[in-house]
Parts: C-alpha cells; structure tokens; sequence
C-alpha cells in the first residue's frame, strides 16, 4: 500500500518556483488500480517522478507499507527501489539502445539481490513470460522490437526488480491504437498474476476508467475529485470531471458542444479560490452570485461514501448520460 | 551474443582503407627508423637539391639528403607525438568533461564556462604559448598540442554527457537502483563512445597537423631530429628549386591525418549496435519502372462539378534500396462541398502522406501518379504557378504541430493577412479587417490585440485557432486538417471541433480531417475512409461505423476502450504490428493480423468494392459474405 498525504513539489528557485503539485493526498491498496487523469500542465507526470524520487516532496509524507518514505534519499534507497517501479511514456526513449533485453532485465534482477547465474536466467524468463515474449528476446537490442514489443520489455525491466507497486505513466499514449489494447490487457493479467498495485497516470479517460479500481482527477497541481471507477462516471461531483468526460469523443453518440471554454492558467500564477472557477460552466462566470468560487479554495469533502470532490457546488453537478454499455469482441465481425 | 563484428566493420565506409593505411603507418613508424636511420642522414653534398631520379626517388635536400628515406623515417616521431598529445588531450579533456557531469549543480557551470573560454582561443595559437613557455623541442611542443585539443574534447565529452543524462533511459535506470559509477559506464559512456572514438581520432589528425605546424614554425622537433614539419621547413625554402621537398611531408601529413579520420569511422560504427543490423534486400517489393508507374496514370473523366476534391488512382512512390516502394497506392475518393471527410488510419498507414499529395508537398525523392483535381481542375495539367495559385486560394492546411506553420520571428498580424495579400491582392487594411473578423470566428477573444503578438505568446489551443483563421483568409473550397487536436488537450480538442463545425456550416467549407483517433472522426465527420498499409480498406458514412464491415476497422472498434468499454471483458487485441513500410505482405496488407484471413487474402490485393451505394470495402473474405447474403 503506498500513501500520499498532503504532497507538494516545486520546480525552480525564487521568483520562477512554480508548485506543480500543491497538497494532493492518494492511497493505492494493494492489488488495485489507481487511475491518476488531468490534462497536460496538470501535475500528474510530476507525482509519477516524485514519488519514484526523481523529484525531491517540498512537504507533506510518502508512506510505503506505513514506513515513512518521505526524504529524497530513502526513496533513491535500494529498499525502496525494490518496492516501488515505473514504466515510462515512451518505449523509444526509455530503453538503453546500447543493452540487450537480456543485460536490461538481468540487470534489474540483480538488484533485486537475486544470486547466481542460473537462477537469474529463471527469474529472467518467467518475467519475459509474463509480458508475452519469447526467452529469444534476450539477446536483442531495443531497435529490433516494434513500439508495443519495447513497452513490454519496459514493463518486464520494472516486474524483474519484483516491485509492489508499478507507477505507469501515460504508458500507452506513444502508441498506435491497436497496440495499446494488448498492453492494456497485459497490465490487467500481469496484476492478477502478481498482484503489484498500478498508479496509471493517462490524460486519457477511457483508459483510466477501463484499468482503474479507483480514479482521482488532478487539475492544477490539486486533486479534484477521487472515487471508484464506476461512481466517478455515472455521477461527477466536480464540474471538470464532468467536462472532462463529456469532452471525449464517444463513438455512437452524437457530438456535443465543447463543454468548457479557455485553457488552462499558467500554473505559476493559478486562479484565486477554485482554481477551476475561470473555466467553470457552473462558475461566476456563468452564476456571478456564485463569488464564493472566487474567494475560497473548496476543501475536499466526502460526497457520498469514498468519494471525494473539492467543489462548492458539488451537489448540483449535473449527471452524465448513461452511454449503452456494449460488449465488443472480434469474434462477432466472423459471425 | 555474437554481433556481426567484422562484417559491420566491413560495411563502415572507407573501412578496409583504413584498417591498411592506418597499417602501413603504424608498421613504417615501428620499422623505419630501426632500418633506415643510416640512409636518411648520409650526407650527399655534391648532390643537394636534386629532383627525383632513380637514385634518389623523391630527390634529395639542401643538405643532399634523400627525401624519401627522411620521410618514412620521419613517420615515427610524426605520428608518435601526434599520438601522445591525443592521448594527452583526451585524458584532460575527459578529466575536465566528465568531471564537470559528476560536480555539484552549482559547481558545474563554472567549469563549462571555462572549457567554452579555452575554445574561445584558437588551438595552434594555444599551443604556440605553451610551447613557448615550455621551450622550443618535441616536449613542449606535444604538451601544447595536447593541451589545446584537450578543450574541444572536453567540450564534446560534456555536452554529450548531459545531453545523454537528460535521456529517460537514464532516469529510468536510476529509477531502477543503478549504482552512479555503473549508470557512468554502461549508460552514458556506452551511449556516446562512438562519437567520443571519432573525436579522438580527429584529434590524432588534427594533432600531427598541428605539430608539423609547430615544428614548421621552429618551435617543435629540432634538428637533428626529423618530423615532417621539419621537413616542410627544409623544404619550403628550396621550394622553386626542388618542389617535391615540400610537397612530400605535405602530402605525407595529408594522407595519414585522413587515414585516422577513416579509422575514427570505423571504430565509432563498431561500437554502435543500432548499425548491427541493417534492413536487407528481402522487402516484397519488386523493382518498377519509372516510366511504367507514370504511364499507368489514368486520365481521369470531368464528372462531378459539386466535388471540390477528387483524387483518382493516387499513388506515392519512394526509391530505396529495394526498389521503388509505394507509401501510398491506388487511393481513390471524392470531397463534395460542405462534407467533412474524415481519413482515419495508424501510424504508417499512410494518411498524412494522402495529404500532402493533394497539396502537392511530397519530399524529393518520393513522387506521385495519379489524378489530384481541387474544383475540377486537374493539378497535373497546370504550370507549377497556376498549381500555387489554385492551391494559395482554394485550399487550406491545418498541421498537427500549429507552430511548423507559424513563423515565430513575425507577428501575427503580417502572418495572417500575407496569403489574402499575396493570391487576392486585396488591401492591407482589408485584408486586416476580415482577419479580425476571422479571428473573433475561431472564438479568440480580444483578436485585435492578439494579431501584435508573437506566437510563442500563444497557448498551443490558440496557436491552432490562429492557424485556422488564417487558412479561412482566402475563403477556401477546402480545409486539410492534419491530426489538428493530437497535440492539445481533450477539452480544447472539443473547442477546436466547435470551430471546425462552425467553419463548416457557416461558409459551406469542405473539410478532410485526418486523424488516428477513430471516435473523433466518426463523431465529426460525414463520411470516414479507413487506411492501412497505404491503402484505403473502407469507406462508410459515420452512422454505419459501428457496421464497419473490413475485420481490421471492426478491430480498431474493439480495440479502443470508450466510456461505454464494459470493464470485465478484455480488449480486442490485434496480434502483431503494422507493416513496415519496405515490408508490407503480399496480397492484403492486414492479413498477417487478420483472423479471417484466407489463401486468396495472401496472394492478391482486395478491390475496394461499392456497397449499397453509399459505402465501399476492400477485404475478400467481407464482400463474398456481402455477396452471397444478397444473392
């Protein structure tokens, strides 16, 4: 179990800091799946870094099992490396072009503090069994695998170490979209067969929803709204989780409008109050009595049970339309 | 793991050459002065200044000496100290680059600002001061030669280091637990040798130059030691008398410093396993002639005039090594006004390149056959102005990337009335006015304070509104958008398609909206054509997508999740990847993937047959079903 509690992260010094991440709590149970989703700026990809401690927490605790993790340099411990792994967004540039698939993973096995040659080969091919490619995969470079072969090499390299927890970040957004659907079915069987706990970070909301135990949503540095997959799309209790949804082109339904206007602020200098209100289709802009959206930050309060919105008005966020749910499978195009 | 070592040795240009040269002068060095000592300082006086004879090949000096025999002799001091001082100035310079990667941040800068000061002095001049603070002689000399290349190693050394730890592998490996010496060796060490391996063999060239510069100079290698700088200096001053005596130690120190140069290539590409394996001859492709592929350009009938588009039989071909290959072919459909077509496809598929063929923008080499008529003119038939002409007015690009479009050193404001300008001759201030106006049309709030502005000012969402508008300018027949939203956010991904609707409904304006992202294009588009593999396999209105007839579209359909994706059944996978571009299989494209593949699937290429009228396929095994259900 990794916990998150009131994390923040800074880039840069004096007058350029910017807070990327301002106060965000998670949890991620065991086994499960925790879908992180926002948009590019939002602050997501720096979660993922700082907690593989690439990035140094300003404040707040990263707890791993209870055990506090929250330095820069207990998490760059080995312990620690063996606890918590990432997969990274692009398989091209994420892999030593000059190391074989072999040395990459044995190399991850050795970390683990796996002794000996023979074993290590065992280990190695179990892991390699896991992600669908062959033991002949070994003795290769990178360049020789097509881009859904690599993420599944990058994906074993993090599995060799024998992580609990795996943070995926925007892993299948480099590819092209008939690739995507295996790795996405390959995390699904690796977390039943190993039951490593998934951070998976996408801006992409139909991923997340298909992976995701539960789903927070980040905007500007600040989590939103966190509830389970279902409940979050069925019942949104913050405007942009509404929005956002509705945004996503659906096939079989007819298009909408743009649910929002404007963009996002420029994270050095957000919004007062709810960093959402500019943009809000229930904000001032749309309801001028509504000041309060202006003057105070909304503080994350539970809606219903284990779901949480950090909206003033979250009680009169308006339904999505439930969409039909289909089953879609090859086999009825041959029927 | 074997890598083909020798073979890939082998294939690195100018390999054998250097591996025998590099030989030779090595063996000379060793050799030469052991045997021929003697032979090069017998003094001939009565026969000083001769040209080349039987005697004396290459003729002889002032001083009556042979000049061949000097100069093999001279090899070993030559090369040798041009050997030692790259040795030196590699292991200063990789002492002070790598040395500047492992100091602190703050540290770090202060130590590239030096290396970048020392470049600032040219190397001769460098090692003309240190050699003349040391003293005249081979020793000061090979120190000021070694310390003057040593800052362009380091230079190199660093900014490869930090360009290569700035790589995700890296972060990646640490990530991982890597150790720091071993992250050093295996990551960024094995990631730059070769390029580091042929600036050090640059700097053995560029060292024996620079000592022959020195001791031609007088301040290197002194007699009675000889060099080739020497030599020259010997030489020059006989120069008109016996011209060979400079023109040997110089062709001498061109000839080896080259040699290294070579061998500095082929090192680096034996140390670089992305080269190991190299595509080979075996691509399906035949070998095409040239002249057939442009014969078979069908002219086209003059129907349709309601079409603003109409593409017939378009083909784009590519030269390479394995023949002519097609990267697009046979592509054949209408744009009617006011329709938004949308072309969906994978990467390779060949979408983006359709595209460009329409605007005529396919790179030299590739060429295209085929019939393109934007409003019923026949582009092949036209002179590259009247080409420009209809293009500039009657069609419009929108980009994946809005700022490959936009030039970041202009302000807006000249950018977007330019075209409407340039192919209507309309007048500036018009031609301001109807960009504002086009610009407030494009939801861009404030637009006359906007056109003073650059683009990097911009959001990317702005950036491709103003995009947009100023492909609007000209009032087009059609608008190309390019993967227009991939770069930008979902939220404003809806925005940007308001606009595209807007457009649309407002001017009539057709549009082909090309994009890989399959629920997009079916909500935002009247009809859908499907690419892969450089085809087109179907072509359907959007209500009938979710009937998709071609097994490869009713894949994409499953394979995408959407919000309407049941999360307790799997994905439907498509096995394997899409073809190469130089390997596509035989027959169709798809059938490597398809699970309804049959023989004739294998061998010959489906037509893409009409359907009811308003929708095609091109798969066999669908249309003999569609076929006999009729039937």
């Amino acid at each position: 179990m990794i916990e998150l509690d009131d994390v923040v992260v800074r880039y840069g010094a004096g007058a350029n800091t910017v807070t990327a991440v301002d106060g965000i709590s998670l949890r991620l149970d065991a086994g499960k799946t925790l879908g992180l989703v926002g948009e590019s700026g939002c602050g997501k990809s720096t979660v993922a870094r700082a907690i593989v401690g690439l990035l140094p927490i300003a404040s707040g605790r990263l707890l791993v099992d209870d055990e506090d993790y929250s330095t820069l340099r207990s998490r760059n411990s080995p312990a620690y490396r063996r606890r918590v792994q990432m997969v990274f967004q692009d398989p091209y540039s994420s892999l030593n072009p000059r190391m074989t698939v072999g040395r990459a993973i044995g190399e991850a096995i050795t970390l683990r503090g796996v002794r000996g040659r023979a074993e290590r080969r065992r280990v190695a091919q179990s892991t390699l069994e896991l992600v669908e490619l062959s033991e002949s995969a070994m003795s290769r470079y990178p360049h020789q695998f097509s881009g859904g072969q690599r993420q599944r090499i990058a994906i074993a390299r993090a599995l060799a170490v024998g992580p609990q927890v795996i943070i995926a970040d925007e892993i299948t957004s480099a590819l092209d979209v008939s690739i995507q659907a295996t790795i996405l079915n390959l995390l699904r069987s690796v977390q039943r067969e190993t039951g490593v706990s998934i951070l998976f970070i996408s801006h992409d909301l139909s991923v997340i929803r298909y992976l995701s135990d539960t789903i927070a949503v980040m905007y500007l540095g600040e989590i939103v709204e966190r509830a389970a997959a279902e409940d979050l799309f069925e019942r949104p209790r913050h405007p942009y989780s509404n929005a956002l949804t509705r945004s996503i082109p659906q096939l079989g339904h007819d298009r909408q409008p743009a649910p929002v206007s404007g963009e996002l602020p420029d994270p050095r200098n957000p919004p007062s109050g709810c960093r959402f209100h500019i943009r809000c289709f229930m904000g001032p802009t749309q309801f001028p009595e509504r000041t309060i959206c202006r003057e105070e930050s909304p503080q994350s309060i539970p809606a219903e049970q284990s779901h949480f919105a950090a909206c003033h008005f979250a009680g009169l966020v308006p339904p999505i339309e439930p969409a039909e749910t289909h089953d879609r499978d090859m086999s009825r195009a041959s029927s | 793991m074997a890598p083909p070592i020798l073979h890939n040795f082998r294939r690195a240009p100018g390999a054998t050459i250097a591996v025998v040269s590099v030989g030779i002068v090595v063996a000379v060095m060793i050799i030469a002065p052991l045997l021929l000592t003697k032979n090069a300082t017998e003094l001939h006086v009565f026969r000083a200044n001769q040209g080349p004879s039987s005697h004396d090949w290459l003729g002889t000096d002032s001083l009556g000496r042979d000049i061949l025999y000097r100069l093999v002799v001279a090899t070993r001091l030559s090369v040798g100290l041009a050997f030692i001082a790259a040795g030196l100035s590699a292991a200063i310079g990789f002492a002070l680059g790598g040395g500047a990667i492992l100091l602190p941040r703050q540290l770090r800068p202060v130590v590239l600002r030096f290396i970048d000061m020392m470049l600032a002095f040219p190397a001769l001049l460098v090692a003309i001061f240190v050699g003349a603070i040391i003293g005249p002689g081979s020793k000061g000399a090979t120190l000021g030669v070694g310390i003057a290349g040593s800052f362009y190693i380091a230079r190199v050394a660093s900014t490869l280091a930090i360009s290569v730890s700035n790589r995700e592998y890296v972060a990646a490996a640490r990530v991982l637990g890597v150790r720091r010496v071993a992250l050093l060796v295996r990551y960024i060490l094995a990631n730059t040798a070769d390029a580091l391996v042929i600036v050090v063999t640059a700097t053995i060239s560029s060292s024996i130059v620079f000592l022959s510069a020195l001791s031609f100079l007088g301040l290197g290698v002194q007699s009675p030691q000889i060099d080739w700088g020497e030599m020259l200096t010997q030489g020059v001053q006989q120069f008109y008398i016996t011209p060979v005596a400079a023109l040997a130690p110089a062709v001498a120190i061109a000839l080896t410093a080259l040699s290294f140069g070579f061998a500095g290539e082929a090192l680096a590409r034996l140390l670089n396993p992305l080269l190991w394996t190299t595509t080979d001859g075996s691509g399906r492709h035949s070998k095409k002639d040239l002249a057939e592929i442009l014969a078979s350009s069908v002219a086209s009938r003059g129907d349709g005039d309601e079409a603003v588009l109409q593409v017939e039989n378009l083909s784009v071909h590519v030269p390479s090594n394995v023949g002519v290959v097609d990267i697009v072919s046979q592509v054949s459909f209408n744009v009617a006004r006011g329709e938004i077509v949308g072309i969906v496809g994978e990467s390779g598929s060949g979408k983006t390149t359709i595209a460009n063929a329409i605007t005529q923008l396919i790179p030299y080499p590739a060429f295209m056959s085929g019939t393109v008529r934007v409003c019923g003119s026949d582009l092949s038939k036209l002179t590259p102005k009247q080409t420009d002409r209809l293009l500039g007015t009657s069609v419009a690009t929108v980009f994946q990337d809005p700022m490959s479009s936009l030039n970041p050193a202009l302000r807006l404001n000249i950018q977007l009335t330019e075209s409407a300008e340039v192919h209507r001759r309309v007048s500036r201030s018009d031609a301001r006015q109807s960009a504002v106006r086009l610009l407030q049309e494009v939801n861009i709030p404030a637009a006359e304070h906007l056109m003073r502005r650059y683009p990097h000012e911009l959001s990317g969402g702005m950036r491709q509104r103003v995009t947009i508008a100023m492909g609007l300018m000209n009032q087009p027949a059609l608008l190309i958008a390019d993967e227009p939203t991939t770069a930008l956010d979902v939220t404003i991904q809806a925005q940007i398609m308001d606009v595209f609707q807007e457009i649309n409904e407002t001017h009539s304006t057709a549009i082909v909206m090309i994009s890989h992202n399959l629920a997009l294009i079916g909500q935002n588009c009247h009809r859908i054509l499907i690419t892969y593999a450089g085809r087109i396999v179907e072509e359907l209105p959007n209500d009938r997508l979710s009937e998709a007839y071609h097994p490869y579209t009713r894949a994409l359909l499953g394979a995408v999740p959407d919000m309407s994706q049941r999360l307790d059944a799997p994905l439907t996978q498509i096995p394997g990847a899409s073809p190469d571009v130089h390997a596509r299989p035989a027959g169709c494209a798809f059938h490597p993937r398809c699970s309804l593949a049959e023989d004739v699937c294998r061998t010959d290429v489906p037509p893409l047959v009409d359907r009811e009228g308003v929708r095609k396929v091109a798969c066999w095994v669908a249309n003999r079903k569609l076929s006999t259900s009729r039937s």
